[in-house]
């Protein structure tokens, strides 16, 4: 019963839904609707959606109709078609025989089995999957399990089956045969808190020739639908999930049949309507399962009819939190032709949230009934213009927000615009399309009522735009009335066209295609209607997702016009939205475009997007979809609860944007000069107050001159663009998380941040004595301080939104390195929600940073050391007995004396001594409560009996905190960074915390973080990338290896950014300053040999070491001495300094020819050769090994592209690298061989005479030990 | 008449030059132009004004014409002060330059005819009692706006030039009347505050605002100032940051030039007289009071901000930035890359440290009094300390030495350390450089102090800073030495026995309280070591007392202080000595090394007991009045007549103004 055909999932998971939902009924309405967009079908043919399911809707008894439908013509010619495409077949295959096993799994079948089989079969029945080559398919089983893993662990459990629906919601897809693909693909709608980030796009093709056109699978077009599937929505929720599938299904269906029916005979066939996707999701989102959340009805009025549609209700919070974000947008291309109208209604303790996305090409009003708002967007391109009427039962406010996104759509669809005239509502057109629809429509909402609504929307504007576009509608109505009869042909027909779909379509549209595939595909192909689809897909992609893989877009993106084509639009769009994002691609265009730049005169479109990112004109176009974006991609909506602006009283009819508040919000704002804000004297109650009022005046009045002090640091305001519309004051006029309105640099303050800190560097590294360095670094950060806090954050830390308050000058240290000089600075940051409409915590008054030295006075008696402190404590109050204690007394009569002094009025202090000296007096009252024995002896102290101490006692101390563990070493001017680095990191924190004034704000936090210049850092961040991929996999595989990938941020070609991983020092240093073996080290720090604590520091060391090993065979890392191998508090090893992989290696002196760094020391700790340990250590080596290798592809990808830039040291021998590198991962090996194979390497590393001579030849050339 | 005739056909520049003379003349025999020509200010604001003979002019006055002339020089002084009030006419510039050097001769030349004639004040003569606070509130209001305007540089420099020249045109401040009123102005010290925040300002006005600051906070300082309040309150980072700076600037220009000088001669002691001869610039200001060239003001400027504002501590070691002397000094000074970062602590111990090489004048020992006042400041403020002490926070300190006939100096940089140590070292270097005849008591004790007071915080705070203590014990010991050995003479001038207390008990914290703050248990070794070596000089010390103790003297009650203070030291050696004779007859030894006695005291610790002293590690907080307020009254008075001295030599450069807008 394993047929290949996905039909058989779909229609069962089908059929649970419309159980579930109970839709079940509705296959009447279904029809009807199938017909009304029939005539739109005429049009937009290519879009098919999604067929199987209708099919399986219409069939009451499942398999054996589906297996007869199956077979039907359509399959074979489809694939004769694609089978030139191997490896895109292949992945269909993969990703149809993913869909089969996931089935089979649920029925509790065990995951090895079943796999074959389907695949098989499938390979038979389809004549592509044949020429899958063998190994191909080896890896597609490997990729399989992930894809197996991921889909678990994506889908809850309850829902699992519905969720199968929802991987199933491959579309049906046609393709025709002499234009490549065409693929349009409607994005996705996040769900999750931030609303609707969709992208909409279907790209358009024309078939050339109609006359070569058979009806359905003759001419199969494709058209790739994936609307409203992401993770988001699986996460979020599962109900809400089934509803939108549901509802999307259905009208895929209908516009199926459409097609099936009219396409042949239509002129509309060259027209392809890439609207349709968006209407789709628009029902999607208006339509809702009454049985998750709270059922509401709500009357929408299409033209005149009323149809009832219930707007269900995904989860509580998910409402609130959405609700909250209401946002308009408009997309300001200008040729954008689609709007999102986010609708948001609240009802007391529900709200409803649809989101409406409604194809603007054809202008269609919806005017809603009750409460309900219409927006009206016009769009300056064709005049296309979208309304959408978000109906909201009953409910107080209803906000609307319509944005527009159609850039992509508009972009790339070749679709000719036929620009209808109807501009904003055509009530004409509405009124036209009704005359067939209404009977169907309050014939099925009394039923039921749910896809109703949107069905007719969708109709609606279908008709409409065949309406306005080509041929009279009567026609098409015609058409609709004959779909109404023949359900049954149509049913037929649509299991026909599901047959064709192309596997890697489905595959592309399954869940599991994720960034990886997208990256791999995006280079390998060649068709643009693949990258195309690739590139839509992307915008529905976690941002953190592609992000990973932004070096390699960008590469790609310099590298390969073509793609860069595609590309384009994404990065472009991306940037809009985010500053960090914009910063992320100017540097990254910048450090891998380098070469192209010398090359020709003429720019690079690489270069011309950076210096387009830089002017910072990429920014959201107008109010309304700044608006939107920044609820997109701020999840700080929950937080703000109600609407964020003043409820629109009553329905705004036809409302267009006017009618929104945005007068309060464009509050034209003064621009003084910031430091007149900041200044506010707080504590200048000195004196009168009205020389207070006139000082300030006077201050803003005379000397606030505004004028821009961007990148000047002595100015106190380098960071500072100017932009004030986060304080207070202005906060106050407008909602809470309104963008900034003032136009100011956005980018320019982050930019001069990096800018400083890299001239940093560069000075750094001009001062040739290294005990100046440190002195230098000081006086450098304090300058920067100055300027801080402000909105700037550390890139590295670029996806925990924060700013900068502060860098501790005295926590930076100057790292080791022979000429360049990278230092390391520990930032103090404030985690926020958004770094740009966070508002920049005032400097505190320097006042505050005194007092708090001062009441850290009170401490500091105990606090020399803190974990010998309880011990000096304790030894101190058995003295204390036969001496005073140390400070306690003393500190008396100094604080009375003091307060004296201050009381005496000589000086000029004024009231705030007061508290000072209050301070104080609770200071001295409260020690003599902690501290009765020191209050005894300070009594006797006073009435002068001698008081004897023993020398020895003294010295004993003092010999005891010699001797004393220590957080750190000591310092050492030769090497600063050492005892800095030896302070854990948690102690550190809290102590900086401590002392700073900003340390009581709530989210402070401190980020350590290096700053290099002079190197470049591109290889380090592919090394990242490979880094934390092995790590993700084998998390997956749940191989117990240990990696830390350290962050890598490149700013340029030879400058960068680095996260450290704390609580680490280099066994260089710990050979240095402690003087011990390896072994030895361990005991020390972790307890005997037997220990707990020992015996999880060996673990720990034996799993990083062997990840570590791994890595360093499989991407062959160069320049291991032991300045780069850290050692952290847990006893992992971890490995830094990436600069010598792949091909490259230090000086090629043919040094280090061994597969890794494994030296006897490392041995030894894990226990000799013979040990537990080091089998353990084998262990993981080969089961490591074992589960890259099924994953090599996407490893190989990553380094692949990389190398089509060629630029960086790594690739210098070639295409020879990648294939080494493959090579390295010996897929043809049985595991017996792999596992003799890893043997092999350990011995050959462990007996390397390379390894040792190279640590020699470090130690004699850079004393490294 | 034939002259006047040809001098207007043909020496018209020269009849120009004498207009403003014959008008100068004419007003002062008391006619009044405006009479007879309503445009008369308009015109005679753009002549150039003689300042000096308008001052001149005036003091050929006598006291009886002054009561005659009043409405004319009232008149003449409110017309300077509103000219400036005119933004609007073209020449405005001209005009409030012209206008800010009238008004400088008018009030010196007052000034100098009512020094002479007694009875008449400053005040009443310039404006008049009933006008003056509108006048002078008109002219600081006008004058904040032109120095935090867009003006020409040269403007605002006319300005600050002018507005010194009148806050210093009595030699003692508290004479000048004037002064009340811009003490008392709300928003001229925000000006000058201003100024000082922004780079290009400060670079060009710091030192000149600093003086002005300094003179502001210093009038009349015996009763509330309005100023003094509010430099204490002060908590902008920009405008201390700035305030820092300027005094930074100015230090190290003087560092600067010593260097200099110094590298210019070859020789140390020719360079050091040579300097020296440089620094204290004897002319008719001389007979060794003029400090000019010293930046005594940036000094006294320096003092009042760290004994006012304790926010300005946060600024002592904020790098210097933008007012390296390479701005000031303009040409052949080293780039700034090559300069070490430094900050205004490391600054002012090299400063420090140059001052007090020779301190032979009256003059020159204030200055290094005047310094160590400072340090005291900062070696009581906690917040200082623990910057100090900082071990992350190291700076490489110049400092420098005078050779001597014990010792070479090495030109070595040291290496950077946490600023403490290099405190320490600059007051090792000062105890062991001026164990004069003469010896300056005062400076002693204020050095010892601020040692003391660094010795308290550490040992308080527990921390241990990585310092070689030995040269400060030696340096101890030193003293001891000398005081014992000049006692006699010294005796005659000061209570050598109160140094003497002060270094003791210092000895006594190492003792009884080293585990606090020594790093190591061998340095407490070597302090054992240190003392048993000199023992000799702690007997000598001990039997001094024992002899002024029991004979009732003066110095009765400080001589039994301190031989009570002694009694750690003598148990010590009392205790060791005995051990070490031991030691050496049983090993047979005649001169023991240094190992071998220190192994000897490490075996010995047991049953050695010490007392704890009571009160020793205490010291009296640093204040002003009244042990110091005749010393700052006397040093504003330097720092008065210098800065005239200096403004009369320096010539505002005009012709910008002069050709931009013409």
């Amino acid at each position: 019963m394993w047929l290949p055909n996905v039909c058989v999932v779909i229609r069962f998971s089908c059929q649970t839904l419309f159980q579930q939902t109970g839709f079940r009924k509705n296959k009447q309405i279904l029809r009807k609707e199938a017909q009304a967009s029939g005539e739109r079908g005429g049009m937009g043919v290519m879009n098919l959606k999604l067929a199987t399911e209708i099919s399986s809707e219409f069939e009451d008894q499942p398999s054996p109709t589906e297996g007869e439908k199956c077979t039907p013509p359509g399959g074979v010619p489809y694939f004769r078609q694609h089978s030139r495409n191997r490896s895109l077949d292949s992945a269909q295959v993969l990703s149809c025989f993913h869909h089969h096993h996931h089935h089979h799994d649920q029925s509790g079948s065990e995951l090895g089995s079943p796999v074959q089989l389907p695949l098989s079969s499938m390979s038979t029945k389809s004549h592509s999957p044949s020429v899958i080559v063998n190994d191909r398919i080896m890896s597609m089983r490997q990729q399989h399990c992930c894809l197996y893993h991921d889909f678990r662990t994506v889908a809850g459990e309850s829902h699992s089956h519905d969720l199968s629906s929802t991987k199933l919601k491959c579309t049906c897809a046609a393709s025709s045969d002499d234009s490549g693909i065409c693929s349009g693909a409607s994005g996705t709608t996040g769900s999750e808190t931030d609303d609707l980030n969709c992208s909409v796009a279907c790209d358009t093709y024309d078939d050339d020739d109609d006359d070569v056109k058979v009806p359905d699978s003759d001419s199969p077009r494709l058209s790739f639908d994936s609307a409203v599937l992401t993770d988001d929505h699986e996460i979020v929720d599962e109900g809400d999930d089934d509803a939108l599938e549901t509802s999307l299904d259905t009208v895929v269906l209908t516009r199926c049949l459409g097609v099936h029916n009219s396409c042949s005979d239509d002129d509309a066939l060259q027209e392809v309507d890439p609207e349709v996707d968006l209407d789709l999701t628009l029902i999607n989102d208006e339509v809702s399962t009454p049985r998750a959340g709270v059922p509401i009805t709500t009357l929408t009025e299409v033209g005149t009819t009323p149809v009832v549609c219930t707007l269900g209700e995904m989860d509580q919070e998910k409402d609130s939190s959405e609700s909250g974000s209401v946002t308009v947008t408009e997309s300001g291309s200008g040729d954008a032709a689609t709007t999102n109208t986010n609708v948001s209604s609240s009802s007391g303790s529900v709200s409803l949230l649809s989101r409406i996305r409604v194809n603007a090409r054809v202008g269609k009003s919806q005017p809603s009934c009750s409460k309900n708002t219409s927006l009206t967007s016009g769009n300056g391109n064709g005049g296309n213009s979208a309304s959408t009427g978000a109906p909201s039962s009953g409910i107080s406010t209803s906000n609307i927000a319509a944005g527009m996104r159609s850039k992509l759509r508009l972009n790339f669809g070749k679709g000719k615009e036929k620009t209808k005239g109807s501009t904003s509502s055509t009530p004409p057109v509405v009124e036209s399309t009704e005359t067939p629809k209404t009977p169907t429509d309050s014939g099925v909402s009394k039923s039921t009522s749910t896809i109703t609504t949107t069905a007719a929307v969708d109709s609606v504007a279908g008709i409409s735009a065949n309406n306005s576009c080509n041929n009279g509608e009567s026609e098409a109505e015609k058409k609709s009335d004959d779909v109404c009869d023949n359900a049954e042909e149509a049913k037929t027909q649509f299991t026909e066209v599901s047959k064709p779909k192309s596997w890697l379509l489905r595959f592309f549209e399954s869940q599991v295609f994720n960034m990886s595939y997208a990256i791999g595909y995006l280079f390998t192909s060649k068709e643009p209607g693949v990258q195309q689809y690739i590139v839509n897909r992307m915008f529905g992609f976690p941002e953190r997702e592609v992000d990973f893989y932004l070096p390699q877009l960008v590469t790609m993106y310099v590298q390969m016009p073509d793609v860069a084509e595609v590309l384009h639009p994404y990065l472009v769009s991306r940037c809009r939205k985010s500053v960090n994002f914009s910063l992320q691609c100017a540097w990254l265009l910048d450090a891998y475009s380098v070469d192209c730049q010398t090359q020709s005169r003429k720019k690079s479109h690489g270069t011309k997007l950076k210096n387009h990112i830089l002017s910072d004109s990429l920014r959201p176009k107008d109010m309304k979809n700044f608006r939107k974006l920044a609820a997109v991609y701020s999840p700080t909506s929950p937080s703000s609860g109600p609407p964020t602006f003043p409820s629109i009283p009553g329905g705004v009819e036809q409302g267009t944007f006017a009618s929104f508040p945005s007068s309060s919000r464009i509050t034209p704002k003064p621009k003084t000069h910031q430091r007149s804000l900041s200044d506010a004297p707080a504590m200048r109650l000195g004196f009168s107050e009205t020389n207070l009022a006139g000082k300030t005046h006077r201050r803003v009045a005379s000397f606030g001159l505004p004028r821009n002090c961007l990148g000047d640091l002595t100015s106190g305001h380098a960071f500072d663009n100017g932009c004030m519309c986060f304080e207070p004051v202005f906060t106050e006029l407008k909602p809470q998380n309104e963008d900034c309105v003032c136009g100011a640099e956005r980018l320019s303050p982050q930019l001069e941040l990096m800018k400083s800190l890299i001239q940093i560097g560069k000075n750094l590294s001009s001062l040739l004595n290294k005990d100046d360095k440190t002195p230098k670094l000081i006086a450098e950060l304090n300058l920067v301080n100055l300027n801080l806090p402000a909105r700037v954050w550390l890139p590295v830390y670029g996806h925990t939104p924060h700013i900068i308050l502060r860098i501790p000058p005295q926590d930076a240290t100057v790292l080791n390195s022979k000429d360049k000089t990278p230092y390391m600075i520990y930032t103090e940051v404030l985690e926020v929600e958004n770094t740009q409409s966070v508002r920049i915590p005032p400097k505190p008054s320097i006042n505050n940073m005194l007092r708090h030295s001062r009441s850290e006075e009170n401490l500091v008696e105990g606090e020399g050391n803190p974990p010998s402190s309880t011990s000096t404590r304790e030894i101190s109050l058995c003295v204390s007995v036969e001496s005073p204690p140390s400070s306690s007394t003393s500190n008396l009569p100094m604080t009375a004396n003091s307060s004296q002094d201050l009381h005496v009025g000589s000086d000029c202090w004024s009231q705030e001594d007061d508290e000072i000296s209050l301070q104080y007096l609770q200071m001295k009252s409260k020690r003599c409560d902690r501290d009765t024995i020191s209050q005894m002896s300070q009594d006797s102290c006073d009435s002068r009996e001698p008081v004897f101490v023993s020398a020895i006692d003294i010295r004993r101390r003092l010999s005891e905190s010699i001797n004393a563990p220590k957080n750190t070493f000591q310092r050492d001017p030769e090497d600063p960074s050492a005892s800095v680095l030896k302070e854990p990191f948690q102690i550190k924190e809290e102590r900086i915390k401590n002392s700073s004034p900003y340390g009581q704000l709530v989210g402070w936090k401190l980020l350590p973080c290096i700053v290099k210049c002079g190197d470049d850092l591109r290889q380090e961040l592919l090394a990242y990338q490979l880094l934390s991929l092995l790590k993700d996999i084998w998390e997956e595989e749940r191989v117990p290896l240990w990696v830390r990938p350290c962050r890598i941020f490149v700013l340029s070609s030879d400058s960068g950014m680095i996260e450290p991983a704390v609580n680490t020092v280099s066994l260089h240093q710990i050979k240095k300053h402690s003087k011990m073996s390896l072994l030895e080290y361990f005991l020390q720090e972790f307890g005997s040999e037997k220990s707990e604590g020992f015996l999880t520091a060996q673990k720990n060391f034996v799993e990083s070491c062997a990840a570590y090993c791994l890595i360093c065979y499989l991407i062959q890392v160069k320049d291991r001495h032991n300045g780069n191998i850290l050692l952290d508090s847990e006893g992992h090893l971890i490995h830094i300094d990436f600069g010598f992989i792949l091909s490259a290696s230090p000086k090629n002196l043919g040094f280090e020819n061994s597969p890794f760094k494994l030296t006897e020391e490392f041995v030894q700790v894990m226990g000799g050769t013979g040990s537990d340990m080091f089998e353990y250590f084998k262990i993981l080596m080969l089961q490591g090994l074992v589960a890259s290798r099924k994953y090599s592809d996407k490893i190989v990808h990553l380094v692949e592209i990389m190398r089509s830039g060629c630029q960086l040291p790594c690739f210098k021998s070639g295409v020879s690298t990648v294939t080494s590198m493959k090579s390295r991962f010996h897929m043809s090996m049985t595991e017996e061989q792999l596992q003799s194979l890893v043997n092999d390497l350990v011995n050959q590393a462990l007996n390397s005479l390379t390894t040792t001579l190279y640590d020699r030849f470090q130690y004699f050339t850079n004393g490294i030990l | 008449m034939s002259l006047r005739k040809t001098s207007t056909h043909s020496l018209g520049k020269k009849q120009l030059k004498e207009k403003i003379i014959q008008i100068y003349e004419q007003l002062l025999q008391g006619e009044d132009p405006s009479l007879s020509n309503s445009n008369f200010w308009d015109e005679f604001f753009l002549l150039k004004p003689k300042p000096s003979v308008l001052e001149t002019e005036l003091s050929k006055l006598r006291g009886d014409q002054l009561n005659y002339l009043k409405p004319i020089i009232r008149s003449l002084f409110t017309h300077c002060v509103s000219v400036l009030g005119e933004s609007n006419s073209n020449s405005h510039h001209i005009k409030i330059c012209n206008s800010f050097q009238t008004m400088v001769g008018l009030v010196d030349g007052v000034v100098k005819l009512i020094k002479t004639e007694f009875g008449y004040d400053l005040l009443d003569a310039l404006m008049g009692f009933e006008s003056a606070t509108r006048v002078i509130n008109d002219l600081l209001h006008n004058s904040s706006t032109i120095l935090t305007g867009e003006y020409p540089k040269c403007v605002k420099q006319s300005c600050i030039h002018a507005l010194l020249m009148i806050m210093t045109s009595t030699e003692i401040i508290s004479k000048n009347k004037i002064m009340e009123y811009i003490v008392t102005n709300q928003t001229f010290l925000e000006s000058i505050f201003w100024l000082l925040s922004q780079t290009d300002t400060r670079i060009e006005f710091g030192h000149d605002c600093l003086i002005i600051v300094t003179l502001l906070v210093n009038f009349e300082k015996d009763r509330p100032n309005d100023c003094a309040v509010r430099l204490s309150l002060v908590d902008d980072h920009l405008t201390l940051n700035g305030y820092s700076q300027a005094i930074t600037a100015g230090l190290s220009e003087f560092c600067m030039q010593h260097t200099l000088s110094s590298e210019s001669n070859s020789g140390w002691l020719h360079s050091f007289t040579s300097m020296v001869g440089s620094m204290f610039i004897t002319d008719e200001h001389g007979k060794n009071e003029s400090l000019c060239g010293t930046k005594v003001g940036l000094l006294v400027a320096f003092y009042e901000a760290i004994h006012l504002n304790r926010n300005f501590m946060t600024t002592l070691a904020n790098t210097k930035t933008d007012t390296s002397p390479c701005n000031t000094l303009a040409q052949n000074v080293s780039s700034p890359i090559q300069m070490p970062p430094s900050n205004l602590l490391v600054t002012f111990l090299e400063y420090s440290s140059i001052v007090m090489q020779d301190i032979k004048t009256e003059s020159s020992s204030n200055l290094v009094k005047l310094c160590f006042i400072i340090l005291t400041c900062i070696a009581e403020d906690q917040y200082a300390n623990a910057l100090m002490s900082d071990p992350h926070l190291v700076f490489r300190v110049q400092i420098h030495r005078v050779p001597m006939r014990h010792r070479k100096i090495s030109q070595d940089l040291s290496p950077p350390m946490p600023l403490v140590c290099a405190l320490l070292d600059l007051m090792v270097e000062f105890l062991m450089t001026h164990l004069t005849k003469r010896l300056p008591y005062d400076i002693y004790m204020q050095s010892v102090g601020i040692i003391h007071r660094l010795l308290c915080y550490q040992k308080k705070s527990r921390t241990k800073i990585s310092h070689d203590w030995r040269q400060l014990w030696s340096a101890f010991f030193t003293v001891l030495k000398f005081l014992i050995s000049n006692e006699a003479s010294l005796l005659k001038k000061f209570d050598i026995f109160q140094l003497a207390l002060q270094i003791v008990n210092m000895v006594n914290l190492f003792i009884t309280y080293g585990d606090t703050f020594l790093l190591t248990a061998a340095s407490y070794d070597e302090l054992y070591y240190e003392i048993i070596r000199c023992q000799q000089t702690f007997e000598c010390l001990y039997s001094l007392t024992a002899r002024y103790a029991s004979n009732s003297g003066d110095f009765q009650s400080s001589a039994s202080k301190l031989s009570f203070a002694l009694v750690n030291v003598r148990a010590i050696l009392t205790h060791f000595t005995p051990k070490i004779d031991e030691f050496l007859t049983s090993q047979n030894i005649s001169t023991p090394t240094e190992e071998q006695i220190i192994e000897v005291v490490r075996e010995n610790y047991e049953s050695l007991t010490l007392k704890i002293p009571d009160s020793f590690d205490q010291f009296e907080r640093f204040s002003e009045v009244p042990k110091y307020s005749s010393f700052f009254t006397s040093i504003i008075r330097v720092v008065i007549k210098d800065t005239r001295y200096n403004l009369s030599g320096k010539a505002i450069d005009f012709s910008p103004i002069l050709t931009g807008d013409q």
